[in-house]
């Protein structure tokens, strides 16, 4: 009886609702497993912001990702991204930076012109995805691939390959200060994931999006701008690229042209491990929420339990791949 | 040679469902050595669900295929190849980058314990091959640059290359001209002196007269009637085809028509269809009939704005249009009830009531934020008065049976306030009482103006609705006959395609 | 194999079918020919470039250390060439390379053969795993292999957070040995021959290739579509570990970090030399030409002292020139097809 409930095809709207919601009962069952394992370390006040704090950059990557997945394809270069806008706002706008920097390919703009150029960039590297994927249509992994390496590129050019240490003042500040006691970034994600979640279910654009992803096809028919929407989607997830870039220059203080490593594996694996389907058409910011905090308690619980951080990232790869041949069965694509 | 012959193959109350339709109803078909089996039915009768059943692509749920002696409940590819069941199929079953040479061997290439080619024999089997069948290939281009007919030949060609027993063919001669055909039907007499049993498929009453030992009729996922080949005449094959049990929906009485809504002339698709020319008055209905690849869908996609004509011209109220796509059309009052409503008519992941609205999504909308409430209560009206069953306007469509998923595309478009109603087999797949009830619903729109274009296999539902009835045969506009005074054999005669080699001399 | 003999013949003309070819856009046929006959002769071009660039290019130790650089990347992409004709990608090649480079080195002591044996194993099993993911879960390749990319690079840095240095003095004489060709070089040269005379010569190969080209066509003809699968994965994991034991011949330790990134530049070089991204179509030769092209373009940089930080866009660059012109060569055919594969 119990995985007639979690067919998809189920017209039991019980098992429809376990289904698409599933990641947070897993969440939920995770975190009683957690505190118990971890003697109640887990749940201490300062761990949980602490894991908070940890998924404030992967979030805001996590829900530009689902956006992008929702009309059924992916972003491969949401990392990059981040790592080039993360560079030029920290290069850009701090004359430390400017003096210590070995290249002279970042010029200085000031603080708040650097934040626009690179918010800006974010926004345009986007755009580009969208129309490259629906225009010239190109599968969506090879262009934002091709687009991740280019940016890669750039990132390299922009820094002289030398990591940038001194950004404006400003984001050390707002990476530690705190309201109610949690810190800012962490109300940006929480901001951006309300908004998003906001804008897929109250407006039109949302319901397009969902019916894009579900049946481009039939959505075409009907009369929704599929190609359009899905541009939009790429832009506004260049943009979370570009957020996330600001975010992690508050975080880390730092930022090198190889920085980044597995935040794409992991992005990628929360959306996909809180129920986002890789076809398109199902998954809510709900899920993309609540699998970025279940791999970040995992890695959190793995670090309490001082396992090794590299071990967290197997245990974590192999806990990815479970969980999508799990996925695989019960949404097939 | 047929009659005495043993039985090669006999398959038993075969059934196969797919989600929301059945395809085969418990249907029994036997073949002897020796014999050219042909099978013919209109579009949707199930025969090549029957024959991917025979070849091991798909599983039937019930029934079983005896081969040989040998009764299997169900083949697979790989055992199909093993018995020596050879089939050429309708659509391109060929890996285009691969040589023809490669694609011939493709599964059963001759090799040193498994591994290892044997480039040379199966080089030399290749040209054999090609000198036997008179054939002249450039053995090492990829299939990829051969034309449509070529990569017939083949297919043919590799289904030869093995051993087999019993081949099937289906529609093998769609994409050759009389000389190719020629030659593929001396082929078949020779293999059938030589025993093999084989299964055609084939729309082309005058290609089955010709050749056929023993021809099967199927209709609506059941087999009708086997005849002799003297007993398969051309009317003979007609009336078994169209032949209903169904009562007839009454004869809607037509109200007053205006003017002309839209017209087309010289219209033309590379590839689907050519030269069409039709008006479609206010109130009125247009039916559409043909059989399988006549171009009826492909028209409708054109008129919405689906695919761009490459030639010819169509007004709608008097002005002339170019549809870039689909939202052009819908802006033009146009509305596309498509073939395949799972496909391309529905987004089965979202409810109801979503579905019902996308195409009036703007007006349901300020500042971006949809009006939840307005968008229900627009869509329960429309739930009310098409009696659709649902659980919720929040209900997911795929949960809903086939009729309602179709009152449902219906529905989309009375939102909108269509004006030109586009419908492609509309009661397809859908149970006896939901078909009336569409039947009514296309009434009651008539009546208030709607202008209908229906594509449609069903030929007593085309009479019973149209006003009048185009028949339309390999892209090509037959006839246009008055619906009142036509009837279903007149329509299949101008269907039915004519080209093809004529009688040949068995 | 009966023949079919037709005794006399039936239709007196004799069919013959001339190869018609479909005009193609100008976009599509250059990049069919910048990729299909000529990559050999852009191998030439490039090489009497660098040649011009510098005069230490044709120098016997320039060479020698060139082609042993290649040799690293050549494996990997060999391992690459495999899963791409298949259908299929390997985003875990360079993670498996690192990890096996790590394991060979921590248990030298075991001496060389055994450590050796243990790294290819472990990159068999990577490749296995692979494999099962890809065809029994379902899951999707691109995902799959991303995933195990981060359990080999994790399990990689688990055996070792730094480099480690392997003594060994069969290792030493190895890497000292005097040819004209470095050891890792000859490795590479005999897994090429081995690599072509498979994909040329047997059977399993040609399904690989039809189940790039076309996979519902293979599998109604009878091919083991899923076993071809897992078997090529499994390949191309032990390839790796194979690259990994040339990494440690080469530097002489296992390195848990190196070659992030390298997985994409397998895939270019591959595609540089011709193979179709979305499967079956490729020459393994050519493929090769493209890694020694690859490697070539960075080999001149160095040589004419371009600013490293130049390189990393040199190289996007070529790998977008490489893909882009790869994909604008699809009919619209082809695109449908891929829909379904990513």
């Amino acid at each position: 009886m119990s995985m007639a409930l979690f067919r998809t095809d189920s017209s039991n709207s019980l098992g429809r609702y376990l289904r698409q919601n599933s990641i947070v009962f897993v969440f939920f069952c995770f975190v009683i497993f957690a505190i118990a394992v971890s003697s109640g370390r887990f749940i201490h006040p300062s761990n949980l912001i602490n894991i908070l704090f940890q998924t404030s950059v992967v979030g805001v990557l996590a829900l530009g990702e689902t956006l992008v997945m929702l009309t059924g394809g992916i972003d491969l270069s949401i990392v990059a991204t981040t790592v080039v806008t993360a560079i030029v706002i920290g290069g850009a706008g701090s004359e430390q930076q400017q003096q210590m920097s070995m290249s002279n390919a970042l010029p200085y703009l000031g603080f708040w012109l650097s934040i626009l150029v690179g918010i800006g960039g974010s926004f345009l590297i986007g755009l580009i995805n969208g129309i490259i994927i629906v225009r010239f249509r190109i599968p969506a992994f090879i262009a934002t691939l091709a687009m991740s390496l280019m940016l890669a590129g750039v990132a390299l050019l922009l820094t002289g390959g030398a990591p940038i240490y001194y950004p404006d003042p400003f984001f050390a500040q707002f990476g530690q200060a705190k309201l109610l006691h949690i810190p800012y970034p962490v109300w940006t994600f929480v901001a951006l994931a309300l908004i998003l979640a906001f804008l897929l279910s109250r407006s039109k654009i949302g319901l397009m999006v969902y019916a894009s992803g579900g049946n481009n096809r039939a959505a075409r028919l009907s009369g929704i701008p599929v190609g359009s929407v899905t541009i939009l989607m790429y832009t506004l997830c260049g943009l979370m690229a570009g957020i996330g870039g600001f975010l992690f220059l508050a975080r880390t203080g730092s930022v090198a042209p190889d920085s980044g490593g597995s935040f794409l594996l992991t992005t990628i694996a929360s959306v996909v491990v809180g129920g986002v389907s890789l076809a398109g058409g199902i998954g809510s910011i709900k899920n993309a929420v609540f699998g970025v905090l279940l791999l970040a308690s995992l890695s959190n619980l793995l670090n309490i339990l001082l396992i090794s951080p590299h071990i967290q990232d197997a245990v974590s790869g192999v806990i990815i791949l479970v969980a999508l041949m799990v996925n695989a069965r019960v949404n097939p694509a | 040679m047929t009659r005495t012959a043993p039985v090669l193959l006999t398959m038993a109350g075969i059934k196969k469902d797919y989600p929301g339709v059945c395809a085969l109803k418990g249907v029994d078909f036997d073949l002897h050595r020796g014999e050219i089996h042909c099978l013919i039915g209109e579009n949707g009768a199930g025969k090549s669900t029957l024959i991917r059943v025979l070849s091991g692509a798909e599983r039937p749920n019930a029934g079983t295929i005896t081969f040989d002696g040998v009764t299997y409940a169900a083949i697979d590819p790989a055992l199909g190849h093993r018995l020596g069941i050879g089939v050429i199929y309708q659509e391109s079953d060929l890996v285009l980058p691969m040589t023809v040479a490669e694609n011939i061997f493709l599964g059963h290439e001759p090799a040193w314990g498994g591994i290892a080619l044997k480039t040379d024999q199966m080089r030399k089997t290749v040209a054999d091959l090609m000198t036997t069948f008179n054939l002249r290939f450039p053995l090492d281009a990829p299939v990829r640059d051969l034309g449509p007919a070529q990569r017939q030949l083949v297919q043919i060609v590799k289904a030869l290359s093995r051993q087999i027993k019993l081949l099937v063919l289906d529609e093998p001669t769609a994409a050759l001209t009389t000389g190719e055909i020629d030659y593929l039907f001396g082929l078949l007499r020779e293999f059938r002196a030589r025993g093999i049993g084989m299964i055609y498929v084939s729309h082309r009453l005058n290609e089955i007269t010709a050749i056929a030992d023993r021809v099967t009729v199927m209709r609506d996922g059941l087999r009708i009637e086997t005849m002799p080949a003297a007993a398969a005449t051309e009317d003979n094959l007609i009336r078994a085809m169209v032949g209903r049990s169904l009562a007839a929906h009454k004869r809607r009485v037509s109200g007053p028509v205006g003017d002309d809504v839209l017209s087309v002339r010289k219209l033309g698709v590379h590839g689907q269809f050519q030269d069409i020319n039709l008006d479609l008055r206010k109130g009125e209905v247009l039916g559409i009939a043909g059989l399988v690849g006549a171009g009826r869908s492909e028209l409708l996609e054109c008129l919405f704005g689906i695919t761009r004509p490459d030639e010819g011209q169509i007004t709608v109220m008097g002005k002339a249009v170019h549809f870039a796509s689909p939202l052009d059309a819908i802006r033009h009052g146009f509305g596309l009830v498509p073939e395949e409503r799972r496909e391309s008519g529905l987004v089965l992941g979202r409810p109801v009531e979503e579905n019902i609205a996308f195409p009036i999504l703007n007006r349901l909308t300020t500042a971006s934020l949809i009006h939840r409430r307005r968008l229900s209560a627009v869509a329960a009206g429309l739930v009310e008065s098409l009696h659709i069953k649902t659980p919720s306007l929040k209900q997911v469509v795929r949960t809903l049976s086939g009729g309602n998923q179709q009152k449902i595309v219906i529905a989309k478009w009375l939102a909108a306030n269509v004006k030109i109603l586009l419908l492609d087999e509309p009661t397809r797949g859908i149970d006896v009482n939901a078909k009336f009830e569409v039947y009514n619903l296309i009434e009651t729109l008539v009546d208030q103006g709607v202008s209908i274009i229906m594509v449609s296999s069903e030929m007593p539902e085309l009479l019973a609705l149209s006003n009048r009835i185009l028949v339309l045969s390999e892209g090509k506009l037959i006839k246009e006959l008055d619906a009142a005074t036509t009837d279903q054999a007149e329509i299949m005669r101008y269907a039915v395609p004519r080209s093809g080699p004529g009688r040949v001399a068995a | 194999m009966t023949l079919w003999s037709l005794p006399g013949s039936h239709s007196k003309q004799e069919i013959l079918i001339v190869s018609d070819h479909k005009p193609r856009h100008f976009a599509a046929d250059l990049g069919r020919f910048a990729s299909r006959a000529d990559v050999f002769l852009i191998l030439l071009a490039f090489v009497i470039v660098a040649s011009l660039a510098s005069p230490d290019f044709l120098t016997a130790g320039n060479i020698r250390n060139l082609l042993s650089q290649a040799a690293l990347l050549g494996v990997l992409a060999i391992a690459q060439f495999l899963v791409v004709i298949s259908g299929g990608f390997d985003l875990s090649v360079a993670a498996v390379m690192a990890l096996a480079s790590v394991l060979l080195a921590r248990y030298s002591g075991a001496g060389l053969p055994a450590a050796a044996l243990l790294g290819l194993g472990a990159g068999l099993v990577c490749g296995l795993v692979n494999g099962m993911t890809v065809t029994k879960g379902r899951v999707q390749p691109l995902i799959a292999t991303l995933a195990m990319m981060g359990i080999a690079r994790g399990l990689a840095f688990t055996v070792s957070q730094q480099s480690i240095l392997v003594k060994l003095p069969e290792l030493d004489q190895i890497r000292s040995w005097d040819g004209f060709l470095t050891v890792p070089t000859i490795i590479w040269l005999v897994l090429v021959v081995a690599a072509t005379w498979w994909c040329r010569g047997t059977r399993q190969a040609r399904h690989a290739y039809a189940v790039g080209g076309n996979e519902i066509t293979a599998r109604l003809a009878g091919v083991a579509a899923d076993r071809i699968k897992i078997g090529i994965y499994t390949a191309a994991g032990t390839l790796s570990g194979v690259a990994g034991l040339l990494l440690v011949i080469r530097s002489g330790s296992g390195v848990p970090s190196v070659g992030v990134g390298w997985e994409l530049d397998s895939i270019a070089a591959i595609v540089i030399g011709g193979a179709r991204l979305f499967g079956g179509e490729g020459n393994l030769l050519k493929a090769m030409a493209g890694v020694l092209i690859y490697q070539l373009i960075a080999n001149i940089m160095n040589l004419v002292g371009v600013d490293p930080f130049y390189q990393g866009i040199v190289r996007a660059l070529v790998i977008i020139l490489a893909v882009g012109l790869s994909v604008l060569r699809k009919t619209r055919a082809e695109h449908r097809q891929i829909q379904g594969r990513l």
